[in-house]
């Protein structure tokens, strides 16, 4: 088996990827990352997202994102 | 130290054709790049018999370059799809002669997303040992040296300027190396209002082996708190500050070999544009060549 699988990250990704494959604004993409409980060991980090780099992120998933 | 070559990212376009036959006639290109997964999710899909058979002289003269964008390094969970892709790789470099193999820093695979645009990945132990595993993988299966390249796109200043460092972890084996987007350190300087020698100098020169050059293009800031945002488009000319870049670059990454130009396939719309691209180029070979006039 190759790979390592870190479940906190592993779940970040998920949950991020999820927050912006939405319709949601990126403020409200930011509010639902920190306020998602199981991400508590990456709220730090999430309340430092520029608002302005979540809206490109989120543009991108849209663009170029396939299910 | 070794002459520098420089190149072009083919595209199997009509426009790129136009643009680059004139270049490569010339001699003036030394070497291509290649996505060669570009097109590994469509059954049966043929690229045009020009661009066969371009990527086969250069891989013939030992001057092809592969550049992964289909992998997803980072994501956290390896896939069945990534394990495949990297099956598919092993094949690839037994069909073509690459001088080295490079993907992007980040991740898009999550969630059931099985492709996209790379996204910022937090710096952690974790991350890092994930990515490292990774690169471990491709090496294996390429049985080549392979170069991550540095992303645009980061969720804060902070993770900008520690880019360099997370790269620097990752590239810790001897084997692996840099791929320095110059366009992609443009965005970040611009949209954090950063120090461009500074910020330049916060990557881990010393791994550099090949320099990326675009174009992008500017969209509107969402929250209105800047004036726009830079975006790595790769679908205009190489802007002045990126040229300024790539001039202290080549005085400060000593292991550079390769000196890319890259432009998005279709994006270039009649003469004026295949000019631009040709400009670009030759610009950016005065530049490594040390002709600055």
């Amino acid at each position: 088996m190759i790979g390592i699988d870190e479940p906190d990250l592993v779940l970040f990704q998920q949950e991020l990827t999820h927050a912006l494959s939405s319709e949601a604004s990126p403020e409200q993409i930011i509010e639902t990352l920190e306020k998602n409980p199981e991400l508590k060991s990456f709220r730090n980090y999430i309340s430092t997202f520029d608002v302005d780099m979540v809206h490109v992120a989120n543009e991108l998933v849209h663009k170029w994102g396939k299910h | 130290m070794p002459k520098l070559k420089v190149g072009l990212q083919a595209m199997p376009t009509e426009d790129f054709r136009q643009a680059a036959t004139p270049l490569i006639l010339d001699e003036l290109v030394d070497v291509l790049e290649w996505s060669f997964d570009a097109n590994w999710d469509k059954a049966d899909h043929q690229y045009p018999e020009w661009f066969e058979s371009l990527i086969q002289v250069y891989s013939d003269e030992n001057s092809l370059l592969g550049h992964g964008i289909r992998l997803s390094a980072l994501s956290a969970k390896t896939s069945p799809r990534q394990l495949k892709w990297l099956a598919r790789l092993e094949h690839e470099c037994t069909e073509r002669n690459y001088l080295h193999i490079s993907e992007h820093f980040g991740f898009f695979e999550a969630a059931g997303l099985i492709d996209g645009a790379p996204l910022p990945v937090p710096y952690t132990k974790e991350a890092v040992a994930i990515g490292r595993n990774m690169l471990s993988k491709i090496i294996e299966a390429s049985s080549k040296d392979v170069g991550l390249e540095n992303l645009a796109l980061a969720f804060n200043k902070d993770e900008a300027q520690n880019q360099g460092k997370f790269l620097e972890d990752l590239l810790d084996n001897s084997k692996c190396f840099l791929l320095l987007d110059l366009h992609n350190l443009y965005c970040q300087i611009f949209n954090f209002n950063l120090n461009p020698k500074d910020h330049l100098s916060s990557y881990p020169l010393h791994k550099v082996r090949q320099i990326h050059l675009s174009g992008g293009s500017f969209s509107k800031s969402w929250s209105g708190k800047r004036d726009a945002i830079r975006r790595d488009t790769h679908d205009g000319p190489v802007p002045a500050e990126v040229f300024g870049l790539l001039e202290m670059a080549v005085t400060m990454c000593p292991n550079l070999e390769f000196v890319i130009l890259e432009r998005l396939g279709n994006t270039m719309d009649g003469e004026d544009d295949f000019n631009q691209f040709r400009a670009d180029f030759e610009k950016m070979h005065r530049i490594v060549r040390g002709d600055r006039s």
